[in-house]
């Protein structure tokens, strides 16, 4: 049975149109949702918790169909998690029980329900805490536990870990694989390993249209967005962002700072013997640490200090005579560096 | 005059208000009473306004958030002299008998800070707006839940914004003057009190009287300060 079904689903923004004559049909326990930053993701999530109207096409959950007349029920079965977790005023506690007081919940089945969701999220004792006095991994744990509270039917995620370290993410990733046998969980994520070890089915959007979809560990989507992407700190200097990642500095014409996700394409990437004069912002130099041929392309993995992977024909390779553990050049324009 | 008039005016201010004066007592409960019920007046139309623009879409609501951010800065002789000609006998709301009375002033008062009230409401729900009630309504709230939740989390906005106004309608000198005309013991209110004395070449009295003014109003906002528990104004 579909959870969720969409029939020509569109939206749209003025002259915008963020999704485009969507059809789809959810039936999987766990969906990761793919694509670049306006891709139409978080657009598709507001719809499917029932924050937002489509502009065109149906939507139906449980096989009825969403109107403004019965929205709010859809809201009180799909619960929403945003990317950057929002509180109102008071404790960890008030906070929790908002969403059972409204449902006229009696305040001991609040209260023993507030300490097993706690639990669940490792921080049995934060009760009693101002949600403004936290970190920003424990505020999505506790974001997260505020939707556990109502035991929604669906969980939908927008990045929920995209700020957050390492131990957070864990954390939160560990929670929703546990989740996702329990309830429909629906993730939007740039964190490919989150959405491989959370996800049965991903969906890739392309400008608000599904261009591929299927098993995470099958899509060309999925093994496309893997190659360099690059994970790192970035700060403006001139208009240009340096995102430095490890041993090195990428340059974007992007303007991002703080913490931020880039990637490349490898069809974007120059390969030379030595040093070139280019306009490219982007030039670091290294070994070949892998050679891999799919469908007569050839794509060469080139160690920097982190591993790029550049798409060349066979022939180029052929006619550059490259090796393996060859030292090679590498270039790339900073306009060719796209943010996550 | 100068820094002699200055520290004399304090210290008569000091006298007038440990001997609790009666002209300057009686000045100051009547300038709190206009104030008060102009902010009464405001609130209670500009609150509901504010819900509609912050939380309804309808036709001409930019126009309408134009207007009253436009209003802030009215000249007050302005619309002293518009409500004037309305409030005075030969006007629309002449029977009323509102021209020199209290509630006459309180309603002009009213009228001043309205566009203040609303534009501070307005703006302390559009910076919680959306993200409460994006928040709350994925938890499950109905509309009017979401609603309550946006104006409880907009409190100390809204509160600020009330206090503005009251401080605005206390402080107010030229609608008082026009709607009021400074009648002993019956419209008479600190600004209109201070105006005359310095008229009259009494600057240590007006010192005096703004010395009380100035402390009324650190009071009263020193007072809802601690009452909304310390920082958050």
């Amino acid at each position: 049975m579909s959870v969720y079904k969409l029939e020509n689903l569109g939206m749209v923004y003025g002259e915008n149109h963020a999704l485009k004559d969507l059809s789809l049909d959810i039936t999987h326990r766990s969906l990761g949702l793919i694509g670049k930053s306006g891709s139409g993701k978080t657009t598709l999530l507001r719809i499917l918790s029932g924050l937002q109207s489509q502009t065109s096409g149906d939507l139906f959950f449980n096989e009825d169909k969403v109107d403004q007349g019965n929205v709010q029920g859809l809201r009180q079965k799909a619960t929403m998690i945003f990317q950057n977790p929002s509180f109102m005023n008071g404790d960890v506690r008030t906070n929790l029980s908002y969403g059972l007081r409204i449902r006229g919940e009696s305040e001991d089945v609040i209260d023993e329900k507030v300490d097993e969701v706690l639990n669940i999220v490792s921080l049995a004792d934060f009760g009693d805490r101002d949600t403004r006095s936290l970190s920003g991994g424990e505020q999505q744990r506790v974001a997260l536990a505020r939707a556990l509270m109502l035991d929604p039917e669906v969980m939908l995620l927008d990045e929920p870990t995209s700020n957050l370290d390492p131990v957070n993410s864990r954390i939160i990733t560990d929670i929703l694989v546990s989740e996702s046998h329990a309830r429909t969980v629906i993730i939007a994520s740039h964190d490919l390993d989150q959405v491989k070890r959370i996800a049965e089915h991903v969906i890739f959007l392309e400008e608000g249209v599904v261009t591929e979809e299927g098993d995470p560990f099958e899509i060309d989507a999925i093994r496309r967005f893997t190659e360099n992407v690059f994970v790192g700190s970035s700060t403006v200097e001139e208009g240009v962002s340096q995102v430095e990642v490890g041993a090195i500095v990428i340059r974007t014409s992007i303007p991002l700072t703080g913490r931020a996700s880039v990637h490349v394409r490898s069809q974007d990437i120059i390969i030379s013997k030595g040093w070139i004069e280019t306009s490219a912002r982007n030039q670091f130099r290294g070994p070949i640490s892998g050679v891999n041929e799919r469908n007569g392309i050839v794509m060469i993995d080139i160690d920097v200090g982190e591993v790029f992977t550049v798409q060349i024909t066979r022939r180029s390779f052929n006619e550059m005579g490259l090796k393996l553990g060859e030292p090679v050049n590498i270039s790339f324009k900073a306009s060719s560096v796209l943010p996550l | 005059m100068s820094w002699n008039a200055i520290s004399e005016g304090l210290a008569e201010a000091i006298r007038l208000i440990l001997t609790l004066d009666s002209t300057v007592f009686e000045i100051t409960v009547r300038s709190l009473e206009t104030a008060g019920l102009a902010t009464l007046i405001a609130t209670l139309i500009g609150l509901p306004i504010s819900v509609i623009i912050t939380m309804k879409n309808f036709p001409g609501r930019d126009t309408l958030k134009f207007l009253f951010n436009a209003l802030v800065g009215i000249p007050t002789v302005t619309l002293g002299l518009f409500l004037w000609m309305i409030m005075a006998r030969s006007g629309p709301l002449g029977d009323l008998n509102l021209l020199y009375t209290i509630q006459g002033v309180a309603i002009g008062q009213a009228f001043l800070i309205l566009p203040i009230t609303v534009t501070f409401i307005v703006s302390a729900i559009e910076s919680k707006g959306q993200e409460v009630r994006d928040l709350v309504r994925t938890l499950g709230a109905s509309e009017l839940q979401a609603s309550v939740a946006v104006l409880r989390e907009a409190y100390s906005g809204i509160s600020l914004a009330i206090i503005s106004s009251f401080n605005r309608a206390f402080a107010e000198l030229g609608i008082v003057t026009m709607l009021g005309a400074n009648i002993r013991g019956t419209t008479r209110v600190l600004t209109t009190a201070i105006a005359l004395e310095t008229n009259k070449g009494q600057f240590g009295f007006s010192f005096a009287l703004s010395f009380v003014l100035l402390f009324v109003v650190f009071l009263l906002n020193y007072l809802i300060r601690v009452l909304q528990g310390g920082d958050q104004v």
